[in-house]
């Protein structure tokens, strides 16, 4: 049964809003310029952020909406945005996020562009991806979730352009849960099996760490042509939940069908995937792929001494929680005790644990009494003081941590890290008790 | 609100304003160009200000990104509190739009009152929750009376200017609601306030022992490592001494008008600084005792400091820097590095008054070749890579545009988690400065791979 807080307000919220999964999302797009309609501050804060997490350059600008008359509505703004931003940094991609503000005084984004788009058409070269996303409904997960959705059905074309169906070609919508070692894994193990990935979006390739160039605009994510030609892949994979949403922009625009993995974390989730990349190519499986898995298990065992009776609580968006709950719990042994979480759209439900909470970080500190180690992002550091328990960073932001976004998460590799990351945890503990 | 806007954008103790004509006069500072636009909003301004109070809880009233992009992400430390890592927050929703959020925003103050029992509340309006015309005024003294605490609105939406407005509105919210509402106990001779000082990474903590010697209590610290009631106190000060000239200039103006508390303007980066700044408290605390107390103790801090400095002096000198921050700091520091014995290619204009790039340009001997005004990251990479510059000096967000350059880089702004006021100030900055420009890492980045061509 899952609890909504009781609380009137929010303390330490582990919510992110639709704005930061947003603009994340158009991080993963090569020459993509995340343009937020709205106060400087929600930009600022957001970069902030997404600088510290990533600890690369995070390319967004504002439309800085500023005086009364701007606050009433005119278009100024927004085409002024959108003039300097095409000007200065020559973006192949405009995504155009809104903001609570410009939400609440009603504005018709698409209509505006229209406007825009009527008014400039020197600018016509330039894609501009609208996306509702204001900050008082949903979290930075559906903020994602609405980007990817948004920018398939802005850029890929009703019917297929091409004449024939890539029979090689996948694509892969990524979920904000994954990290750039998830990707890169993916990626491996599709072109094992000889088919063209298509990730959407990428941003391993943007935003997993480069030295030789220099970020103005997010470089090496998802390719704008790559996008336009989505339409003429055979398949498309959607991993966690909440990209389902854009994976029926496909189904029902191209009829290109789709499969939806929850989670990939685990030995069970990974096997699935697995199965089905045999059954859709019939390739037989990798060996480097039996090997990792042998290492996974086996790293299962050794840690497993230490997971016998021991619990744990997570508060992370949706569909981390559910991939990291479900395997801890299901195939790690470990006993959930508080489940925390910002919105209603998981699978999390079916999780067993003591308490599920639709709330923040204090729901967390409030109905932890047995927890031996927290999952959650930084700013749970002060909380996981406070109970004297030690805290594994999972989701945003991580700000006080090298590399958080190369460790694998999911596939073989991802539960034989976690295996060795939580069962150190535990580890330590033992032998601290046994002294 | 309007009236509020206009009186603090009229401010006559700026000299930047006070050179405008009168139509440029209506217009408020710097308005940010759409698309093109750096800085934060006059909510996170505010924020700024009042957040170092760490006694105090600091409840947002607004949907979610305006708390929960933004909290427990301040470099500020306090010893009084851990209010300033907590983020409180209405959390506003659709419904609350629609039907309003005022009964919300004042359960909200009773939930952190009972369960939190801080020594006062400070509320922010936003955007949001001013457009759909909340009045947390009245909320505020309804809550107020419930609790039996100050509950201070702070009128703070982020559409309403740049961060630095929002600097103003928080000090306008301590001047209405918070200043002279308490007496202190007892009054020592020497009592100053010490405004704009946020004692980020614990750089108050730097200065602090100065004042100690030398006798002079900080009577009221607006706002690093401040204690909610000594806020109240600071009408009784003697002096005012104002740290980051451009933000907090109205508070100590405000101050002035309504007390009589004469203000000026110090900073405490670098030696020579420090110095000036504590012999213009002691003058103005009209003491030749004081003086030479002043002397005295920055004649020995020197000498000890230059020992200290010792071992990085040779390796820091002749060093070229470009400076890319704001405001005060886009001089105070480049005094700091003068002192040091490096040169400073260019310093930023950007968020500088008039008068802080007269400082600038004083460095520099008049040539406005120094000066750089605001440019993106390639910009700046250009302009390092032209001058074979060995360091940058800059905020947290520019920091990955140094790395993409390969060129050693020091933070220092907001999120550091090194302090460099004072004495001990110049010994971390110079050891800093010579670890990131001494790292192996640079020449294995610089040279190519075995296979890439030579």
């Amino acid at each position: 049964m899952v609890k909504v807080t009781e609380k009137p307000l929010s303390v330490n919220p582990l919510k992110k809003s639709q704005i930061l999964g947003s603009v994340t999302a158009f991080l993963g797009i090569d020459g993509c310029m995340p343009l937020v309609h709205g106060s400087q501050g929600c930009m600022a804060f957001t970069k902030n952020f997404l600088t510290q997490h990533f600890r690369e350059v995070t390319p967004m600008q504002s439309t800085a909406v500023f005086d009364i008359a701007t606050i009433l509505g005119n278009d100024s703004n927004l085409f002024d945005g959108i003039k300097n931003v095409i000007e200065k940094q020559k973006p192949k991609i405009i995504g155009l996020t809104t903001t609570g503000m410009t939400e609440t005084r009603g504005d018709d984004i698409k209509g505006t562009l229209f406007r825009f788009r009527e008014k400039y058409p020197e600018y016509d070269h330039v894609q501009i991806v609208p996306v509702a996303t204001p900050d008082f409904s949903g979290d930075a997960e559906t903020g994602y979730a609405s980007a990817v959705a948004a920018i398939l059905e802005t850029i890929v074309p009703p019917r297929p352009e091409c004449t024939h169906i890539d029979k090689k070609r996948i694509n892969i919508l990524a979920g904000m849960h994954l990290n750039a070692a998830d990707i890169d894994w993916i990626k491996r193990l599709f072109a094992y099996f000889g088919l063209d990935t298509f990730i959407l979006p990428d941003l391993a390739s943007s935003m997993g760490g480069q030295v030789t160039r220099f970020y103005g605009l997010p470089e090496e994510g998802s390719e704008l042509n790559d996008i336009r030609t989505a339409c003429c892949a055979d398949f498309t994979i959607a991993i966690g939940k909440s990209m389902e949403k854009a994976a029926d922009v496909l189904l029902e625009k191209n009829s290109v069908p789709y499969k939806k993995f929850d989670t990939l974390t685990g030995i069970k989730a990974t096997d699935e995937l697995i199965s089905w990349l045999i059954d859709y190519t019939g390739k037989p499986v990798p060996e480097w792929a039996k090997i990792e898995r042998h290492r996974a298990l086996d790293a299962m065992l050794d840690a497993h001494f230490s997971f016998g009776g021991k619990t744990c609580s997570i508060a992370a968006e949706p569909d981390l929680l559910y991939g990291l709950g479900k395997y801890i719990s299901e195939e790690l042994g470990i006993k959930l005790e508080c489940l925390v979480t910002t919105a209603k759209t998981g699978s999390f439900e079916s999780l067993k644990a003591e308490h599920v909470i639709f709330g923040d970080l204090s729901d967390l500190e409030d109905h932890i009494s047995e927890s031996d180690f927290v999952i959650s992002n930084s700013n749970a550091v002060h909380l996981c003081k406070r109970k004297g328990l030690p805290l594994y960073k999972a989701g945003y932001p991580i700000k006080d941590m090298l590399g958080h976004f190369h460790r694998n998460f999911i596939g073989y590799k991802g539960a034989m890290q976690l295996a060795f990351d939580l069962g150190n945890i535990c580890l330590e503990k033992d032998i601290e008790k046994s002294h | 609100m309007k009236l509020t806007l206009q009186t603090l954008v009229n401010e006559p103790g700026c000299d930047h304003n006070q050179s405008k004509t009168e139509e440029e006069k209506k217009k408020a500072c710097k308005k940010p160009t759409p698309g093109a636009t750096a800085g934060g909003c006059a909510f996170d301004g505010a924020q700024i200000v009042l957040l170092p109070v760490a006694d105090a809880a600091h409840l947002i009233h607004g949907p979610i990104t305006c708390c929960g992009h933004s909290y427990n992400n301040r470099g500020t430390r306090s010893h009084v509190g851990d209010m300033h890592t907590y983020g409180f927050t209405t959390d506003i929703s659709e419904m609350d739009i629609i039907f309003g959020s005022e009964d919300k925003l004042k359960e909200s103050i009773k939930y952190i009152a009972e369960k939190f029992k801080p020594k006062a509340v400070f509320v922010y309006s936003t955007c949001v929750t001013a457009m759909i015309g909340e009045d947390i005024g009245k909320v505020c003294e309804e809550a107020s009376s419930e609790v039996r605490l100050p509950v201070i609105p702070v009128d703070s939406p982020g559409f309403s200017g740049s961060k630095n407005l929002g600097n103003k509105f928080a000090g306008h919210s301590l001047v209405q609601h918070v200043i002279g509402t308490k007496e202190p106990k007892h009054i020592p001779e020497f009592s100053i306030n010490m405004i704009g000082e946020y004692n980020i990474a614990g750089e108050l903590w730097q200065i602090e022992p100065l004042f100690k010697e030398l006798g002079i209590t900080l009577l009221s610290k607006m706002t690093g490592n401040a204690e909610y009631d000594e806020l109240c106190y600071a009408h009784k000060a003697k002096v005012s001494v104002v740290i980051c000239s451009q933000a907090l200039i109205s508070l100590a103006r405000q101050l002035k008008d309504k007390y009589e508390i004469p203000y000026l303007e110090g900073s405490f980066y670098g030696m020579k600084q420090t110095k000036t700044t504590l012999l213009d408290i002691a003058k103005a605390l009209g003491s030749e005792f004081l003086v030479e107390k002043v002397n005295k103790l920055t004649d020995k801090m020197e000498k000890e400091t230059y020992e200290r400095l010792a071992p990085y002096l040779p390796k820091l000198k002749g060093k070229k820097v470009l400076v890319y921050t704001g405001g005060v700091k886009s001089w105070s520091v480049l005094n700091q590095l003068q002192e040091l014995g490096m040169e400073v290619i260019k310093s930023s204009t950007r968020k500088s008054t008039d008068e802080d790039i007269e400082r600038i340009l004083d460095h520099f001997e008049g040539n406005e070749e120094g000066l750089m005004p605001k440019g993106d990251g390639r910009t700046i990479l250009n302009l390092l890579k032209e001058h074979n510059a060995d360091l940058l000096l800059a905020g947290g967000r520019n920091m990955y545009n140094a790395m993409k350059g390969q060129v050693p880089f020091l933070d220092v702004n907001q999120e550091r988690l090194f302090a460099y006021a004072g004495y001990d100030g110049m010994v971390e900055l110079s050891k800093n400065m010579v670890y990131t420009m001494e790292s192996p890492v640079f020449d294995i980045a610089h040279s190519k791979a075995p296979w890439e061509e030579m």
